[in-house]
């Protein structure tokens, strides 16, 4: 028995030099694979960095290296950990073999040989196999939906597999065909040496089959490594670099504002417009298709993907060595004008890419083109656009006016100059809309009730600018941001509340671009906090209160631009079951997960056909927690739902969709305090 | 003395519906000022109804006797027009395709004053005195026109004479007609083909909602419209559901109509809806729902279920119609 | 083809009937907190203006409007859609409903501009509605007219066009010089500017004319006496129709039906 463990490189294989003739080959191969791709990344613009790397490295922790994405699905998060973990391993066994082989530095010994190089390279070898294993089950058995394209993806998943496999084999024969004293440390090559010399085997047998096992393994191996940057296989690498590179401050949420005075193209024509990171994130997909799987346009059938916006854009880049000539994108067939329309800009999309590609800012930049260069937008969308820079809001038709819905309640609108500290900024939608006007109502006399005092910016408001931004019509947007922030300067503003999401992630996300930085709340924020300091009354009743026949009382609906944008999840719920002392089921999907009721990015004003419509598919999922009142949080979410559960047919007649706000009146007693004060205008707050 | 004109239509002799109410009003103005009333019938083949036209309240009817305009030709007809008038005190055209064209040019060729679509025309004081929406309608302009005074008549705002007129003269003036003033010549006139009444242009439109309950409700819509000679409308929660063609959907993304009478049945009245009546003149919902907003807009409304008052409805309007 | 173009700035006519209010005594509504806009039907009458001139290549564009310095917003507009030139009569307030007045200024500033083939105006303006300005501008230019135009193109040396009439409509072959006052239709709204043209239009710049400095045409015709400008009377909250049973409540329906004079 050798006094040190350890074990003889390229036992029984004569000629082993000529791999490093293979190897050459491969880093060639290799090289000019990454070169071609690091080649296109620079068609791109410069992209912002932020340093923050502390940052940086603890997302890579988490989201490379832990995977939380990834695991939030779980089985296929495990059988992702498995082969990823399971490859890592096995590729820092091969660069100690190579340090001991090629460097001459003896490593390969003592515990460390035992320990790392027998027991746990075994280990991985196996969690990488099970992964592997399942993925193809998941693949051909489950025959998970969103996994049906990528006929190719299973061949390099099997290929793994064989791979995988025949190392195992391979140390099989090796410590039965040398008698490996240190054999028992790697259990699964034991086990199979235990079956070759149980079954007879002879040693010159072992000798040859090792040889020419060997050099197909090697072969195999080194034609699935040089194939990663020819394809999704590519992603072992991007996406732990994509991971670290991400943009910290999203750009979905804060989208990248166009300085007019210099841009050459008005977003994004050709791929020479993107960002150089936009560009990059097109080769990170791994195709895995999470983005798509509750994408509310995809899931009702609209022609927009998002997996496939990246993959087409792939193409196209890939395809289209340069743009000079070339038509623009939307014209020239690599993407279809109403893909970009359909988008909601929900989120779900970003949020749940594993490689945190981001699909929005994307899809905004070929708005902008769309809309700034060609002035080509649909119908429907175009009117709303007209009407908020005709009108100053999107709401063509409405017959009331900013100051109609205050104006009983005894409120009045701030005169030119005054001041004051708390603004109500209302937003169009609640202010002119018939059914969310009387959220504007409720949240006004709860903030009057708790002694709040706040000012009102009535006929001066102007729409914040989200849905033009959303629509692509930066300069719009500009404008109305820079008259907003003139008139909060005006009334020295410091601190905004709104009912809106919308507003309030533009107001507090994307005026700080133009100098506007305010202390902004969403309603539902504010009133935690009324709620927290005591100013508003408790609600009678220890007990859950629970709707007919012990159903839920309340389910809750999260809007996009409060939950996944903003991250206010815990909010809204706390006063639906704290202080309203509601029971609240919770539908499958919601928080991060949170299907869209259908109106972001301007899809409010958009046609949409009738057996395909967002707002009934979510009404549906909200209406199977067996809840009667839908609550949200959103003037956009409210008609939305409300016109959605009347979709569903019979079974919305007794569904209320309500604003929390709405419920806390509801709950207090205080109807009489928001029902009109007086009828001088014939009882038009029916 | 001066005379007020009033330009007549006729069909086949027997003049339109809304000559025979510019007549009526004519009439009442003449009667009011102490001056006569004369009627153009522009074209021999108008010509023919010149006794009608007396009967319906002209003192004299003045056939402006020239082939060339039977067809209606502004150019010609203006020339027509401004050679025949004698000392107008005011001259009464429909608010239509033809008066409002005609109009302006004519007030200016007689240097008259010019008043467009008016709703109500009274004699005070030896001058007109007429109102007018403006604003779509969100406000009533009432003016005084003294002098000569050009005129243009809403349809439906002047009751024709109840009483036939006797008396009166024809006049068959020859005028004398310079083709050099035709700058634009007809090509072709195209009749649009639609299936019942346009909703753009229909007066009277009877529109359904998700509360018909189904496709057959909108059956019973189509004998009330019918009767009312009506356009048939729909909100998008009926549209949706597909018991009415999208064609039909009224609203912020359906189609903007302006009738005198908007019958909303089983029509909650959602903002997008209105949108696309803002400017009915009356409205009337039927409606369950005492709550529902329609109301607030409405003129008229009944609170009952629309299949129980449906038929009835039929029945009376039906009756009432006839007298 | 040289074409002019007449837009109006007008008191939003979609403003909710709250916001809508009237002095007493007043002659025209009160204008505080309304966005104003340009005439709907001015709109479809540029649009009209530029396909022409992209059907006749070589023609321009010239926009002009009548009212206050604050005007220039829909002029900038009007430049943002390309138009070539704008020009502002400039008066002291929005121009009421005077049309002779408002007519033979604007005749004359066409003149002095001019020479113009072709003018196009709205058929009505949203405000006062009267429908009076482009045949009057016609009649002061000597120009023949074609009223209620929906869709134009050069033919010949004149323009073949489209015109609505009650229940179809007429296609009319009309010499040059002329004037049109267009109507609304699918294939006129007029289209939506690039962003890159509207920040082009904030550069053009607008020729202002005083309207005091043209020698405007004389007309005898005094403008209308205004006796009064009131509020339809207000419709309340529906009056509801009851009665005993549902034959009752339908013979007083259409009892108030006939009242209201509507069927
Ligand atoms: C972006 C957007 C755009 C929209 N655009 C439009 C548009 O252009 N046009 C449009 O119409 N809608 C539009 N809508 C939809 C609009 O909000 C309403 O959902 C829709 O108008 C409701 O249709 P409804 O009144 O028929 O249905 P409901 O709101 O369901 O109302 C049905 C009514 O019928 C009554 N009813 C029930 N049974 C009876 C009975 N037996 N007899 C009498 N009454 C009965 C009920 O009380 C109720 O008031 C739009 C919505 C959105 C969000
Ligand atoms: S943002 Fe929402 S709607 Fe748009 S692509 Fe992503 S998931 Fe789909
Ligand atoms: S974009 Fe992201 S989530 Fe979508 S398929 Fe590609 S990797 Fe998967």
């Amino acid at each position: 028995m050798p006094p040190v463990p350890t074990r003889q490189i390229y036992w029984n294989i004569a000629g082993h030099d000529y791999m490093y003739l293979f190897l050459l080959v491969l880093a060639a191969v290799f090289l000019y694979g990454v070169w071609r791709h690091y080649r296109t990344w620079q068609r791109g613009r410069p992209s912002p960095w932020e340093h923050r790397y502390r940052e940086r490295w603890r997302r890579f922790a988490e989201q490379a290296v832990v995977q939380l994405r990834l695991v939030s699905q779980l089985v296929p998060g495990i059988m992702h950990l498995f082969i990823s973990w399971g490859m890592v391993v096995l590729f820092l066994g091969t660069v100690v073999v190579a340090i001991q082989a090629d460097l001459h530095i003896p490593i390969m010994r003592g515990w460390f040989y035992l320990y790392f190089q027998s027991l746990a390279l075994d280990a991985f070898g196996l969690v990488a196999v099970a992964g592997t294993v399942i993925a193809l089950w998941l693949r051909y058995v489950r025959r998970l939906e969103r996994l049906r394209k990528g006929l190719f993806d299973g061949v390099l998943t099997g290929l793994l597999l064989v791979i995988l496999l025949t190392g195992f084999v391979l140390e099989g024969l090796r410590i039965a065909a040398t008698a490996d004293p240190w054999g028992l440390w790697s259990p699964v090559g034991y086990a199979l040496a235990r079956l070759f010399l149980a079954a007879g085997t002879s040693v010159t047998v072992m000798r040859h089959v090792h040889a020419t096992l060997w050099w197909t393994h090697m072969i195999l191996a080194f034609v699935w490594l040089g194939y990663i940057p020819f394809s999704k296989l590519f992603h072992l690498l991007l996406a732990p670099a994509n991971v670290f590179a991400q943009p910290l401050t999203p750009p979905a949420q804060a989208l990248p504002a166009i300085d007019f005075e210099t841009a050459t193209t008005l977003g994004a024509a050709h791929f020479e417009d993107f960002r150089r990171k936009d560009i990059f994130d097109l080769d990170v997909c791994t195709e895995c298709g999470r983005c798509e799987e509750w994408c509310p346009a995809w899931v009702t059938e609209k022609p927009l993907s998002p997996r496939a916006v990246i993959l087409d854009l792939r193409e196209g880049l890939h395809s289209m060595a340069r743009s000079e000539g070339e038509p623009p994108l939307v014209a020239g067939g690599v993407i279809r004008a109403d893909t970009l329309w359909a988008c909601t800009t929900c989120g779900y999309c970003q949020e749940h890419c594993p490689v945190f590609i981001e699909h929005v800012p994307k899809i905004i930049d070929m708005r902008r083109y769309l809309a700034m260069e060609e002035a080509r937008l649909p119908d429907a969308m175009e009117a709303a656009l007209r009407g908020i820079e005709d009108r100053g809001h999107p709401w063509r038709g409405s017959r009331f006016s900013r100051e109609d819905w205050f104006r009983d309640l005894g409120f009045s609108a701030l005169r030119p100059g005054e001041k004051t500290d708390v603004l109500y900024w209302v937003g169009c939608t609640a202010a002119l809309e018939e059914r969310s006007r009387k959220v504007a109502r409720a949240f006004a006399v709860l903030m009057r009730e708790a002694g709040v005092r706040f000012g009102l910016l009535g006929d001066q408001e102007q729409c914040s600018g989200d849905p033009a931004r959303r629509m692509g019509n930066e300069y719009l947007f500009q404008t109305l941001a820079q008259a907003n922030i003139q008139s909060f300067q005006e009334h020295g503003v410091k601190t905004i509340v709104t009912t809106c999401p919308h507003c309030y992630n533009t107001i507090k996300n994307e005026y700080p671009q133009f100098g506007g930085v305010y202390q902004v709340y969403h309603h539902t924020e504010f009133l935690a906090k009324l709620v927290e300091e005591g100013r508003l009354p408790a609600v009678a009743g220890n007990d859950l209160n629970s709707g007919e026949n012990n159903a839920p009382a309340v389910t809750y609906h999260d809007p996009c631009y409060l939950g996944r944008y903003n991250g206010h999840y815990d909010e809204p719920r706390s006063l639906l079951t704290d202080y309203l002392r509601l029971d609240l089921s919770e539908p499958e999907l919601s928080r991060r997960d949170s299907f869209c009721c259908g109106a972001g990015g301007g899809r409010a004003w958009a046609e949409e056909d009738p057996a395909h419509r967002v707002s009934i598919v979510r009404s549906r999922q909200l209406m199977a927690t067996g809840a009667t009142t839908i609550a949200t949080a959103c003037p956009f979410c409210l008609p939305m739902l409300t016109d959605g559960v009347r979709g569903t047919g019979q079974e919305g007649e007794h569904v209320r969709v309500m604003d929390i706000a709405e419920i806390m009146i509801e709950r207090l007693g205080w109807q009489d305090k928001v029902a009109p004060q007086n009828t001088i205008t014939g009882g038009t707050e029916g | 003395m001066e005379n007020i004109y009033v330009l007549t239509d006729a069909v086949e002799s027997r003049p339109t519906r809304n000559t025979l109410e510019l007549l009526g009003l004519g009439h009442r103005l003449a009667q009011a000022a102490g001056l006569k009333l004369r009627a153009w019938l522009p074209g021999p083949a108008r010509g023919q109804a010149a006794t009608a036209v007396l009967a319906a309240g002209a003192d004299e009817a003045v056939i402006l006797d020239e082939p060339r305009l039977d067809t209606y030709q502004p150019e010609l007809w203006l020339q027509a027009l401004t050679a025949t008038a004698s000392a107008p005190a005011a001259v009464i055209l429909p608010a239509d395709s033809t008066g409002r064209d005609l109009a302006p040019r004519l007030a200016y060729r007689l240097q008259s004053q010019l008043f467009t679509d008016a709703v109500e025309v009274s004699w005070s004081d030896g001058a007109v005195v007429a109102k007018r929406p403006v604003y779509g309608g969100k406000a009533i302009m009432t003016a005084r026109v003294a002098g000569p005074v050009v005129l243009t008549v809403r349809a439906h705002t002047a009751s024709p004479l109840a009483e036939p007129k006797t008396g009166g003269e024809i006049l068959r003036e020859a005028v004398q007609i310079d083709e050099a003033v035709v700058h634009t010549r007809l090509v072709e006139h195209v009749e649009e083909k639609t299936e019942g009444v346009r909703l753009e242009d229909a007066r009277v439109i009877v529109s359904g909602g998700r509360g018909l309950g189904g496709a057959e409700g909108f059956a019973e819509l189509q004998k009330l419209a019918a009767i009312l000679h009506a356009g048939i409308g729909a909100s998008r929660g009926a549209v949706d559901l597909g018991w009415a063609p999208p064609s039909w959907q009224i609203g912020q993304t359906g189609k903007i109509v302006s009738p005198d009478l908007y019958l909303a049945i089983g029509i909650s009245g959602a903002s997008q809806h209105m949108a696309g009546v803002a400017s009915a003149k009356t409205i009337v919902a039927i409606n369950t729902d005492p709550e529902a907003p329609i109301f607030s807009y409405a003129r008229l409304g009944v609170v009952a279920d629309y299949k129980k008052v449906l038929p009835h409805l039929i029945t009376a309007l039906a009756a009432a119609l006839k007298q | 083809m040289k074409i002019a173009i007449l837009l109006k700035r007008i008191l939003d006519p979609e403003v909710s009937p709250h916001k809508f209010s009237l002095e007493p005594g007043a002659t025209r509504p009160s204008d505080a907190g309304i966005p104003k806009v340009i005439s709907p039907f001015d709109e479809n009458a540029l649009e009209l203006a530029l396909q022409l001139r992209e059907k006749s290549p070589g023609s321009t564009v010239t926009a002009i409007s009548m009212g206050p310095p604050e005007t220039v917003e829909i002029l900038r507009k009007a430049l943002a859609v390309t138009a070539d030139a704008a020009v502002l009569v400039q008066i002291e307030t929005d121009p009421g409903p005077d049309a002779f007045g408002t007519a033979s200024t604007l005749a004359a500033a066409l003149q002095k501009t001019g020479p113009f083939d072709l003018v196009l105006a709205g058929r009505q303006a949203g405000d006062w509605d009267q429908g009076q300005v482009g045949s009057l501008v016609a009649e002061m230019l000597g120009f023949p007219c074609v009223t209620f135009v929906t869709q134009a193109s050069p033919s010949g040396n004149g323009l073949r066009l489209q015109r609505e009439s009650e229940n179809g409509y007429d296609v009319i072959d009309a010499d040059l010089p002329l004037v049109l006052t267009v109507t609304n239709h699918p294939g006129n709204v007029l289209r939506l500017p690039k962003v890159r043209d509207v920040m082009m239009a904030n550069r053009k710049p607008v020729t202002t004319i005083a309207a005091s400095d043209l020698a405007a045409m004389s007309t005898k015709i005094p403008p209308l006496e205004i006796l009064a400008l009131e509020k339809p009377p207000a419709v309340a909250a529906a009056e509801i129709v009851g009665g005993r049973d549902e034959q009752e409540i339908a013979a007083r329906l259409v009892q108030k039906l006939q009242e209201l004079k509507v069927l």
